[in-house]
């Protein structure tokens, strides 16, 4: 299952699922944005599910707090671009 | 900001796959301080499209026309998105983070400057235009990507010069 968005400023942010039976078990985030350090990426992509973070209260203050936190950087998609795409997230 | 003797490797082309295994290498020597810091300069022979390194090759590409018009298809190792490479110099500034801007937007400027300063020595009057792009007569002919890994800071960068429309 693939989620996708034109983002502000013309960038594009995706995300594909992978699902074991009703469990989201995999997060991907592709598209043409920079992310510094690079490496970080696969570390948000486990943080989401790990956290289940669609489900939090405020995904978007939980997304800008890991990046902040582990001091990355996202350029072309905000926060609130991925929290957008997580919400009501389900296989 | 160049508090260090560059290294310039002069303009060549190369296929994809080897002009991104050069800078990869470049970057690994820097990283072991085998090299100092390095500026590459080189074309792309056959035309290629460059993929950003997190872009999914399926959707950004059309494989089974590239592979009729004997274009390669290669990913790089900085974000960004899809470019095709032909008639361009394409640019590599490879070097210790140390030696760039913290800022990443500050980093794009002052290579964007490089280049807008290049173009004065032969006469066009191009502008930086933020976050990565370089404009002249208002319109892009050069546009980059940066990479930050391990210590070693990586931008590639295009300066168009002509299109084949064909």
């Amino acid at each position: 299952m693939e989620r996708r968005l034109r983002v502000a400023g013309g960038k594009t942010l995706a995300l594909d699922l992978e699902c074991q039976g009703d469990e989201v078990v995999r997060i991907m985030v592709s598209g043409d944005f920079f992310f510094y350090p690079e490496e970080g990426l696969e570390r948000l992509e486990s943080f989401l599910v790990d956290k289940k973070v669609w489900k939090a209260e405020d995904p978007e203050g939980e997304i800008a707090n890991f990046l902040s936190t582990n001091r990355y950087r996202a350029v072309g998609f905000a926060p609130s671009d991925l929290a957008f795409l997580l919400r009501g997230l389900k296989c | 900001m160049l508090r260090k003797r560059w290294r310039v490797l002069r303009y060549e082309k190369g296929n994809a796959a080897y002009n991104m295994a050069l800078d990869e290498a470049i970057a690994e020597a820097v990283a072991f301080r085998v090299a100092g810091p390095t500026m590459r300069f080189y074309g792309w022979e056959p035309a290629a499209v460059s993929i950003g390194r997190f872009q999914k090759l399926d959707e950004v590409v059309d494989m089974q026309e590239c592979e009729r018009l004997g274009v390669e298809v290669v990913r790089r190792s900085t974000g960004g998105g899809a470019v095709f490479h032909d008639q361009e110099i394409t640019y590599s500034v490879i070097c210790p983070e140390d030696m760039m801007p913290a800022d990443i937007n500050e980093a794009y400027r002052e290579i964007g400057g490089w280049i807008v300063n290049a173009l004065k020595l032969i006469g066009i009057e191009g502008t930086f235009e933020p976050i990565n792009d370089v404009l002249v007569n208002g319109k892009k002919i050069s546009g980059s990507a940066q990479s930050r890994r391990k210590g070693i800071f990586v931008q590639h960068g295009t300066l168009i010069y002509d299109l084949d429309r064909a």
